[in-house]
């Protein structure tokens, strides 16, 4: 379909046009064939859900959501619930209290390495 | 049978399976070439075919015949086509293993519907790295040549950027097979 406003080429590429692309196409039987797979699946009755469906699939999103909201807020299997309410409303003064001397002198034994040097220069020296 | 009656035909709910068969037989080598340029694989040209025939199928009462019944499947393909073509590269920007320009080196051996020579294997795959929407102006123009305002009305882009795009697509091919030919 040759027209007027058929802009110069590169030499190179206007005698590439001239040759063609090199392509070839399938036969008739191909086209038929995948007329009638079109015919077909555009005649299939596409997917729709009905209301039905819809407020099914809603009630067990509410659903599956209420559950996993229990399971991530229930207690730990095996602590005592009174235990677990009790350790909400202790105070963090009262909570160390709990801790009795030994346990802290160990933590800290445990712990000593990863001070530094610069962190004992920066720490008052209350005695 | 001439479009007019063509279209006749597929407006009538008793003939239009018949008529849409013969539409096929009749454009369906137009697209289906169309195609083959615009696409890596000529695995994907199927694919895309086939849903630019079901899109044509389901449309048939939306098309009034104010443009050309060609312009209009055209139209069609080439949505299909960049859409495939973009969702292709999302498709391998995910799994991360795809240099597309790479697999491109080796379509043009194995596609059952190349047999061309070493030249236009290279134009193929200078083709092949343009932009998509570049490509399709690319193709339409310098295979088809198609006039401009029939290219503006299938992909809806303005005849001024029509040619600036078919110019720059030009150099750069040009180019790609200048370095090849060296």
């Amino acid at each position: 379909m040759p027209n007027r406003e058929q802009e110069k080429l590169p030499d190179l590429l206007e005698s590439l046009r001239k040759q063609g692309d090199g392509l070839s196409g399938p036969g008739e039987a191909y086209f038929e064939a995948i007329a009638a797979k079109a015919i077909a699946q555009a005649k299939a009755p596409a997917v729709k859900r009905s209301l039905r469906t819809r407020w099914l699939a809603v009630a067990a999103s509410v659903i599956g959501l209420l559950f996993a909201t229990w399971w991530i807020v229930q207690p730990a299997e095996g602590t005592d619930p009174s235990i677990a309410e009790k350790d909400i409303t202790l105070s963090s003064d009262e909570l160390l209290a709990e801790i009795n001397v030994e346990d802290i002198d160990a933590y800290v034994s445990d712990q000593i390495d990863e001070f530094t040097l610069e962190l004992y220069e920066e720490a008052p020296i209350k005695e | 049978m001439n479009q007019q009656d063509l279209l006749q035909a597929l407006r009538d709910p008793k003939r239009r399976e018949q008529a849409f068969t013969r539409l096929v037989r009749e454009h369906g080598p137009l697209l289906h070439r169309h195609l083959l340029r615009m696409l890596p694989a000529a695995s994907d040209v199927d694919d895309v075919l086939q849903n630019t025939l079901v899109k044509v199928f389901r449309n048939l009462d939306r098309f009034r015949g104010d443009s050309k019944l060609t312009t209009w499947l055209y139209r069609i393909a080439t949505n299909e086509a960049l859409s495939w073509l973009r969702s292709n590269k999302r498709r391998s920007s995910r799994v991360g293993t795809a240099d597309l320009s790479k697999l491109h080196d080796y379509q043009p051996v194995a596609d059952p519907y190349f047999d061309g020579t070493a030249a236009q294997r290279e134009l193929r795959k200078a083709i092949a790295e343009l932009p998509d929407k570049q490509k399709a102006v690319f193709v339409f123009r310098y295979y088809d040549e198609l006039p401009y305002q029939q290219i503006s009305e299938i992909t809806g882009t303005s005849q001024g950027a029509l040619k600036a795009n078919y110019h720059l697509a030009a150099k750069k091919i040009e180019q790609k097979l200048r370095a090849y030919a060296e």
